[in-house]
């Protein structure tokens, strides 16, 4: 899984970027503006994302208060922020997976991450947190898939080095507080074969080579691997893919947290789960994590400013959000207290409706710093505060994790208590 | 001081555990080429072991692969110490601190209290082999053990194993930080214990009377001794383990948390309830919660991941005993 323009979550990368591709060119034909897609993102003529367009694009649906509220009332406790505040804004039949756990039915989590090197910024960090969330609040099992193997074929790099990197990100995953008896976490190189390479296979049959041109931009000169990857992150959608947790039992249904650049690609998981027999995988979808510079900016692992890193010190998150976050705040301070920030660009806030918990402190922060009665630097202060919490607390559940807790999290081993 | 440990106290000591080693007795080697002459056949990985020193005196065990190619410069930027930082410890270092003769560097050293200040780096690559081999504290025999056998050795004696990949060309520069600095060990890591006397200080020097009213006896009693007990003495040199389902440590860990909150709160409590004119209780409570909640929540889920753990590594090893006695 790779990220890509600064989404985080479960995605694919490839190499082409300037062929044709079929399948989203011809949804993009009306728009001639916006392209999203695994591999690439970005706004019309280099703008915002407009999102209520792309969820049309896309055939996916909005995320309504109906469903928050639902939400609420079946979890017996409030809604994750992201949720609140239209971070994740689109699904695909998550009404089905309330419906099935109102029922009592079963269900799993499923995410992942292509391992790289660079330390994780709070752009991955977020589908991360919100998964967490829904292990907690519904008390299901979750899977992490690590996708060592599509490194190592796209970054070009060895076997053992794809999967010491793999291990390394599995630190930071634990990190983020999952549950070590409700969760697998499991790195391609050591999981692929039985019954997960069986349902690869399945999988394999129902998409064409013309299909994955279409969706990833495969050409003639890339090597096999990458066309033969994508069964392989489409397969733990299905229950009997994992035959320690779930044995042969195909009704178990599927949701899966991803930024919603990763839309098209599990869409051909959904196209080929009815045709072997299984139940379509559910989708909650996120936006962009924006870059520090705002929406022009792309989050870049080669610029450390663009982001700010699990790794970073207080000093560092101050000095980079004082130096680097785009403030939609007047460029005086005169025009700032007569016209207010313009918060539609304002980063600060955007971060903050990201990562400050207390909705009423967000609501009066974006009342007086609008209205110009709250100066950019208080704004950046406040989330200064909010984002170091947030590291210094990643940091240090980061040096508890151990290699021997490594191992029990990628064990293949039954989890009893998964649904306690 | 204790006498230093033996090959014959080392082997005593590994069965002792229950840690499967085998010996192979050899002619005196000297270099790794020799050694291979003899045992070189044998399946696994085979190291090759050194000691380094820095220009602060602490030493550092690498161990590794006898095929791993080692920059020295590199390892030293990663850990922290410049590009020219590291040079191979002289034999009589090597002597006083491991208490083994040249050419017989091994991890099997560090069981020696005169070895308790030695940061171990193993080579990453140990991990996939079947048996790693090391001398047994004498050149004239190689020990095969499985890389968890060297995992248990270690941790009997006190120690975290930490494997690294030691042939990675890490470039240091502003956004790479020397990423194997941290297991140096060195005496700035047990700031811990000073920090936590020093919050414990300040926590007692606030106006805490009021907002400890009603609250446990036990956590005024446990504030209040600390003070007397605070003094900056300096910290011993110890290598510094996560807390992991350590109960006294996890437990430290909250109070600590749980008393630079009270500090914190007492300010914007006061504030507020001169603001809002709010029940001081209401206020503390709830705000009490919102900041300490996420906190607490993420200390208990990594002690719950970590007892977890130890239960796990508990039960592959009674498994494999019981495989081992012909039993299922």
């Amino acid at each position: 899984m790779e990220d890509s323009g600064g989404g985080g979550g479960v995605a694919v990368e490839s190499a082409a970027v300037d062929i044709s591709k079929q399948e989203v060119n011809a949804s993009n034909a009306e728009e001639a503006g916006q392209v999203v897609t695994p591999w690439e993102v970005a706004g019309k003529d280099g703008g915002k994302i407009d999102y209520d367009k792309l969820i049309v694009q896309f055939g996916c649906q909005k995320l309504d208060q109906a469903l928050i509220d639902r939400v609420e009332r079946l979890t017996g406790k409030p809604a994750h922020p992201f949720l609140r505040r239209g971070v994740f804004f689109a699904h695909r039949e998550f009404d089905k997976i309330l419906d099935a756990y109102e029922k009592g039915e079963k269900f799993y989590l499923y995410t992942g991450r292509g391992p790289s090197s660079d330390a994780l910024h709070l752009g991955h960090l977020v589908p991360f947190m919100f998964t967490k969330y829904l292990q907690d609040a519904f008390k299901v099992p979750l899977v992490i898939q690590l996708t060592d193997d599509e490194k190592c074929m796209w970054k070009d790099i060895t076997v053992e080095r794809s999967q010491h990197l793999a291990r390394e990100n599995a630190k930071d995953i634990i990190a983020c507080g999952f549950d070590i008896s409700r969760t697998f976490i499991f790195s391609d190189f050591d999981y692929v074969g039985g019954e997960f390479y069986k349902n690869m296979v399945r999988i394999a049959k129902c998409v064409t080579l013309n299909q994955v041109r279409g969706i990833f931009g495969f050409v003639g000169e890339d090597h096999i691997g990458k066309v033969s990857f994508p069964p392989v992150q489409a397969a733990p959608s299905f229950p009997t893919s994992f035959p320690h947790l779930f044995g042969q039992r195909k009704d178990v249904r599927c949701l899966i947290p991803c930024a919603i650049d990763q839309d098209p690609y599990f869409r051909m998981t959904r196209d080929a789960a009815p045709r072997i027999g299984f139940l379509k995988p559910a989708l909650i979808e996120s936006l962009f994590f924006p870059a520090l510079q705002g929406d022009s900016g792309k989050m870049s692992a080669s610029d450390t400013s663009t982001a700010i890193y699990v790794t970073d010190t207080p000093k560092e998150i101050k000095t980079k959000i004082n130096r680097y976050a785009f403030s939609g705040g007047g460029d005086t301070m005169e025009k700032h207290r007569k016209y207010g920030a313009n918060l539609e660009v304002d980063i600060p806030v955007k971060y903050l409706s990201f990562f400050l918990d207390d909705d009423a402190e967000l609501e009066e922060i974006k009342k007086e710093y609008g209205a110009g009665r709250m100066l950019t630097g208080e704004v950046k202060q406040r989330l200064i505060e909010v984002l170091t919490a947030i590291v210094e607390r990643h940091r240090k559940a980061r040096a508890g994790v151990t290699e021997e807790m490594v191992n029990a999290f990628m064990a293949v081993r039954p989890l009893p208590n998964m649904y306690g | 001081m204790a006498s230093p440990h033996t090959k014959e106290s080392l082997l005593a000591f590994l069965e002792v555990n229950q840690i499967e080693a085998k010996t192979y007795d050899h002619p005196k080697v000297l270099t790794v080429e020799e050694q291979a002459n003899y045992v070189g056949h044998l399946e696994g990985g085979h190291s090759k072991n050194l000691l380094l020193k820095d220009k602060k005196n602490r030493l550092i065990l690498i161990s590794a692969l006898t095929s791993a190619k080692i920059d020295l410069k590199v390892l030293s930027q990663r850990l922290g110490l410049g590009k020219s930082g590291l040079r191979m410890a002289p034999e009589d270092i090597m002597q006083a601190s491991l208490k083994v003769p040249l050419g017989c560097v091994t991890p099997f050293a560090l069981q020696n209290d005169s070895a308790r200040s030695v940061t171990l780096l193993l080579d990453e690559g140990f991990r996939m082999k079947s048996k790693v081999f090391f001398h047994p504290l004498s050149n004239d025999a190689t020990t095969a053990v499985s890389p968890s056998g060297l995992d248990k050795f270690l941790r009997l004696i006190g120690r975290e194993p930490v494997y690294v990949d030691l042939e990675a060309i890490v470039v240091v520069s502003k956004e790479q930080q020397p990423d194997l600095a941290s297991y140096l060990v060195d005496m700035s890591t047990e700031c811990i214990t000073k920090d936590q006397a020093t919050i414990e200080t300040r926590a007692v020097q606030a106006s805490l009377p009021v907002l400890i009213q009603g609250m446990n006896d036990d956590v005024t009693k446990s504030v209040v001794k600390p003070k007397s007990k605070a003094s900056p003495t300096a910290p011993q040199m110890e290598f510094v383990k996560p807390a992991g389902a350590d109960v006294q440590a996890t437990t430290k860990s909250i109070l600590d948390e749980f008393l630079s909150a009270v500090q914190k709160e007492f300010q914007v409590t006061s504030q507020v309830v001169e603001k809002q004119g709010e029940e001081v209780a209401t206020v503390t409570s709830n705000s009490w919660r919102q900041r300490l909640v996420p906190e607490l929540e993420s200390m208990l889920v990594a002690f719950k991941n970590a007892a977890y753990t130890e239960g796990f590594v508990a039960g592959i090893a009674s498994c494999s005993r019981a495989k081992g006695k012909g039993q299922t």
